[in-house]
């Protein structure tokens, strides 16, 4: 943790409450993120961590409660949800490159479309974005040559073209085989490490440990626990963290 | 568990067009604006339809189906179907009827091929699956109408007259006037021998059930099958014998000028253009119907096959019990699209004056003046024909789901 | 102890008998089958080319073909349709050897076809022999070879050149030639209906045709070209408005859920869903049939032409059809896509003109095809409101009293030309569904 970005919040998330229908998924969730800081989510799956994240760049909708990042309120206000999805960046499970256009195509589309840089400008941020997830030789390929690994890194400079202010990573291994995971956590780290504001969903414990400020333990559409990692891992107070815990680290 | 909660920064003090940029009110304006431009469009359009009708003398109206219709339709289920003092109503019924007459005929008859084509082209005889091939490609790629009217001119119109009228066993007149086949016409007896059939049937229904619970406790060839079919064609047969239900009536090689289109005691005569539309449709619709067998069958994973071979099923049981009802289900989607193309289809018939919903529709626009509600009521009753097969199709389709977890 | 045999490899049965034994004659009742099945088609077959050497009366083809084919199109005015006609061949020739494949078996098809056609007229010239049946040929049949051959050869040679050029190009760079040619294809619409229809009617080089002034083939293509230019963008429009239910809320009940659940526009989208329901529940001669009545009516003035009349009903009419097929391939686009859009910042319009629509469109390609072809086809149906297509035409010609009978020949003709033409698209069609799926994707 940083005291010198402990200045500003970057997202404030007050009494969050979600439902589908009949169901409530999310339930009364309060949450502050300074900017800098590094929040992983765990949590088994149904517990609603990924519907939180996708809250708060408004892939969903909240129906109660309030949500501000960077000084802007999420609301039904076209202007203000356009304002945060461009400060918030977001990595998929599924990749969701477009397949029908190139790598560098995939970077350079949203600046050129949605902040209207010219597109000499949009292909520099774009290789120097590649060279940064370490592939610019594939700038030119088609996503659909790539292994899982490279797409995902793709993706992570697809997002950072945007230069947000934090971005959302909705499990970003689980998708992949396990020998390209390090790939992709290796460059998650290095983001980390620069200073981004980073809201992770994963199950992977050892990036959790390694690189969050904090970890948040959701479970039935609340967060039960939160604490630095090692607070979490070697003592988790709540039970039911405890059994989490248990049934991940087994193996 | 709680983070600090900081008070969020004061809102700041809505503008008046803040509520301009709320999405919920940007999509309610969008569709304020899309009905008032669709209604003023559809307006606008009606208006001059309106204007232009009533400068023609027409004006619309739904009165004139209570009219007598001044003309006479001699293609029907009966002998005289619809005779000029009937009115317009009735003409439509009798229109609907024949349009239902061929629908029912193409429908088994298409399906049939189409099943037989479908499963000729997968064949292992190369002959067969070229000629499958050949015949689903020259079906598909010419229009239903040059197929109908070579069928119509090129066939059916030139077969011979009456008074030279091929002669099969039967016996068959087939003449340029139709095909004249011996009918069964009901007697007093028919109600009770169908209710003596139906009574059959439900009890060599129950004999089979039981014959075959039979076979699979005690493991004895209990031959269910034979017992019931049985059992059911001896009581028809008796009761047959001894009521006499039907009454045979055969057809007569009559002298042109007093051949009549329906002649109740001289068989059933099914008009050319009758067949005309039903060959063309049914040769027509079953190139695709065996494209859909086709692929419907080959989407059958070939595991499916092999395990029914190790079974010990020889090709055609496999087919039959084990790919044709997996199959079925890939094929239900596009072959309800091919029923439903079939219905509409049929109004081509109208073309070579076959008195179908749609040639009736025609004589009754002209008769009566009144285009516009005449084609509102034809229109209706294909969509509400349309609607009918689209469901029926999606219940069998329900049933034959594979039920998962 | 097992003898040590000596191993040998099994003879591999190849050639044509063991081709013969294994497709044809592989069982006893096989047998019976292909015996029986090659009898009947082939008596069927020599009937046929009995009939239509020798009896039949092709005259009646022979003697109109030029109506046949372009109604009463002027005749000082038919270059523009003949340079039409190899603009849009050789187009699709090079289009065949950019996107297509299979070139050797269809290339010797074609080149086997032309060298028939070459050979079976210069035996013409040949039989300059005695005998009456010599002489039907020359009076009959051999014309009608004549008529076609000319025709065929060059649209052949310039199918053949195109797919040449085409493959060279492709070869070249893929992606610059594959643009410019789509280019080149939205340049061609406009081009062929302002080369077909002219300007106005003091237009130097370009005076007016009027539509009421195509008939034949010509029309039959107008009208299918017009048609579907008109009808995909309305058909993708009426997609994107049914489908504009994408972002439903789940699980409300009653009335005010079930408009939820229509999702964020639920006017446009149940407009767009009855107008898609009902036209295609409706045949496509009712739909003709009331817009020759009421397009001169709803636009004010009753001097529409009835080609113009007949074409706003086909665009009504396939556009719903499309619309479904659209529909298809957006359902098929993986909602992440969206969402990533989205998640990015684009609008809406921007998502959906981008991202979604491009995938979409790709994915359905070859229905589209398929579409265009039942378009041609059902083009045919003009011919029941009285328009002199090719069908119409054939009819009013075999209906003339010294063309009695014809009917046959007349319909043999007319079917082979719509044969060529839909089976070649749907050659087109299937060789795109094989390759469209490959291109982005190498592992």
């Amino acid at each position: 943790m940083n005291d010198q970005q402990y200045d500003k919040p970057m997202i404030m998330v007050r009494d969050l409450n979600k439902w589908f229908g009949e169901f409530h998924v999310l339930k009364g969730v309060n949450l502050t993120v300074r900017t800098g800081e590094v929040i992983v989510i765990i949590g088994p799956s149904g517990s609603g961590k990924s519907t939180f994240i996708r809250t708060i760049n408004r892939l969903e909708e909240h129906d109660g409660g309030q949500i501000v990042v960077d000084g802007t309120e999420l609301t039904h206000d076209v202007r203000n949800i356009a304002r945060i999805r461009q400060e918030i960046g977001m990595v998929f499970q599924s990749f969701n490159l477009f397949p029908h256009l190139t790598v560098l195509q995939n970077i350079t589309l949203a600046p050129n479309w949605v902040r209207r840089w010219p597109r000499l400008k949009a292909e520099k941020k774009a290789m120097e974005l590649l060279e940064r997830v370490h592939i610019p030789e594939q700038a030119y390929k088609y996503p659909g040559q790539l292994s899982g690994g490279q797409q995902q890194r793709v993706a992570i400079a697809r997002a950072l073209a945007m230069e947000p202010k934090v971005m959302l990573f909705d499990e970003p291994t689980s998708a992949l085989d396990p020998e390209m995971i390090k790939e992709v956590l290796d460059v998650m780290k290095e983001l980390a490490a620069s200073g981004l504001t980073m809201l992770c969903v994963t199950h992977e414990m050892g990036f959790a440990r390694e690189v969050a400020d904090r970890v948040l333990f959701f479970d039935k559409g609340e967060i039960v626990e939160e604490g630095t990692p090692e607070v979490f891992f070697e003592a988790p107070r709540s039970e039911r963290a405890r059994q989490f815990l248990t049934q991940i680290l087994k193996h | 568990m709680n983070s600090q909660i900081i008070t969020p920064p004061s809102p700041t003090p809505a503008s008046p067009f803040a509520v301009l940029r709320d999405v919920r009110v940007l999509q309610v304006i969008a569709q304020i604006v899309f009905i008032v431009l669709v209604l003023l469009i559809i307006t606008l359009l009606v208006n001059n339809v309106l204007i232009g009708l009533r400068r023609a003398g027409l004006t619309p109206g739904f009165d004139f189906l209570n009219l007598s219709s001044g003309f006479q339709i001699d293609e029907g289920l009966s002998a005289s179907p619809h005779v000029s003092s009937d009115t317009f109503l009735h003409a439509f019924g009798v229109g609907l009827v024949n349009t239902l007459r061929v629908l029912v005929i193409c429908l088994i008859g298409a399906s049939l091929l189409g099943l037989f084509v479908g499963v000729a082209r997968l064949s292992t005889n190369w002959l067969l699956r070229t000629l499958a091939r050949a015949y689903i490609e020259l079906f598909q790629n010419t229009p239903l109408l040059v197929q109908l009217i070579f069928l119509y001119y090129g066939v059916f119109v030139r077969l011979p007259i009456v008074r030279e009228a091929t002669v099969l066993p039967g016996p068959v007149f087939i003449s340029n006037k139709g095909l004249a086949f011996p009918a069964l016409w009901v007697t007093p007896n028919t109600g009770l021998w169908t209710l003596i059939v139906f009574f059959a049937s439900v009890a060599a229904f129950a004999v089979y059930r039981s014959r075959r619970r039979k076979m699979i406790e005690n493991g004895q060839a209990a031959r269910p099958l034979e017992w019931a079919l049985l059992l059911f064609f001896a009581i028809v047969i008796l009761a047959t014998f001894i009521l006499g239900p039907y009454l045979v009536s055969l057809p007569e090689r009559v002298p042109p000028e007093r051949f009549l289109r329906y002649n109740a005691d001289a068989g059933v005569i099914l008009s050319p253009e009758f067949f005309a539309i039903s060959l063309g449709l049914i040769l027509y619709t079953g190139a695709f119907i065996a494209e859909i067998v086709r692929s419907g069958i080959q989407s059958v994973p070939n595991g499916q096959w092999e395990a029914a071979r190790a079974m010990g099923l020889s090709n055609g049981q496999a087919l039959r019990l084990v790919i044709l009802p997996q199959a079925l289900r890939v094929m239900f989607p596009p072959l309800t699209n091919q029923y439903s193309a079939m219905l509409k289809n049929s109004a081509l018939g109208a073309y070579i004056g076959f008195t179908d919903l749609f040639g009736v529709g025609r004589t009754i626009q002209l008769q009566s003046g009144q285009s516009i509600p005449v084609t509102l009521i034809v229109m209706a009753i294909y969509l509400v024909l349309t609607l009918i097969i689209a469901y029926v199709m999606n219940t069998f389709n329900a049933r034959f789901q594979l039920r998962t977890r | 102890m097992v003898a040590n045999l000596p191993m040998q490899r099994p003879k591999l049965a190849t050639g044509p008998r063991a081709w013969a034994r294994k497709n044809l004659f592989r069982t006893w009742y096989d047998s019976l089958l292909t015996l029986i099945v090659a009898a009947l088609a082939l008596s069927a077959l020599l009937s046929f080319i009995q009939w239509s050497v020798t009896d039949a009366r092709w005259s009646v083809v022979t003697e109109n073909v030029s109506t046949l084919m372009r109604g009463i199109y002027p005749t000082d005015a038919l270059w523009r349709v003949t340079a039409s006609v190899l603009l849009v061949v050789g187009l699709a020739g090079v289009s065949w050897g950019v996107w297509g494949s299979r070139f050797r078996s269809i290339g010797i098809a074609l080149f086997g076809f032309a060298v028939l056609l070459l050979v079976v007229l210069s035996i013409q010239r040949g039989t300059a022999a005695a005998g009456s049946l010599s002489r039907y040929l020359t009076t009959q049949f051999l014309p009608l070879l004549d008529v076609i051959r000319d025709p065929l050869l060059i649209l052949i040679a310039l199918l053949t050149v195109g797919a040449l050029l085409g493959r060279g190009l492709a070869r070249a760079n893929y992606v610059i030639s594959s643009r410019a040619l789509v280019i080149l294809w939205l340049v061609t619409i406009p081009l062929v209906l302002l080369l077909v229809r002219g300007l106005t009617p003091n237009t130097p080089v370009l005076p007016l045709v009027p539509t009421s002034l195509w008939g034949g083939l010509l029309l039959t293509f107008m009208m299918a070209f017009v048609a579907s230019v008109f009808c995909f963008p309305l058909g993708i429009l009426l997609a994107l408005g049914r489908m504009s239910g994408a972002h439903a809320r789940r699980g409300e009940k009653g009335l005010r859920g079930w408009i939820r659940s229509q999702g964020n526009y639920p006017v446009v989208k149940i407009f767009c869903t009855i107008y898609i329901e009902f036209l295609r529940g409706v045949p496509l001669v009712t739909v003709l049939f009331t817009a020759n009545l009421l397009v001169g009516f709803a636009l004010g003035s009753t001097d529409i032409d009835s080609v113009v009349r007949a074409m706003v009903a086909l665009t009504l009419f396939e556009a719903a059809y499309v619309a479904e097929i659209v529909r298809g391939g957006l359902q098929a686009v993986p909602p992440g896509q969206a969402e990533a859009a989205r998640a990015m910042g684009l609008n809406p319009l921007q998502a959906t003109l981008l991202i979604t629509l491009p995938q979409a469109l790709r994915v359905v390609i070859p229905s589209l095809v398929g579409q265009f072809i039942t378009l041609f086809k059902d083009t045919s149906l003009v011919a029941i409101v009285g328009l002199l297509d090719l069908i119409g035409i054939a009819e009013s010609v075999r209906q003339k009293a010294e063309f009695s009978g014809t009917q046959r020949e007349m319909y043999v003709f007319v079917a082979a030309i719509y044969f060529v033409i839909c089976f070649s698209m749907s050659v087109a069609a299937r060789q795109l569904e094989r390759s469209g799926s490959g291109r982005t994707t190498t592992r």
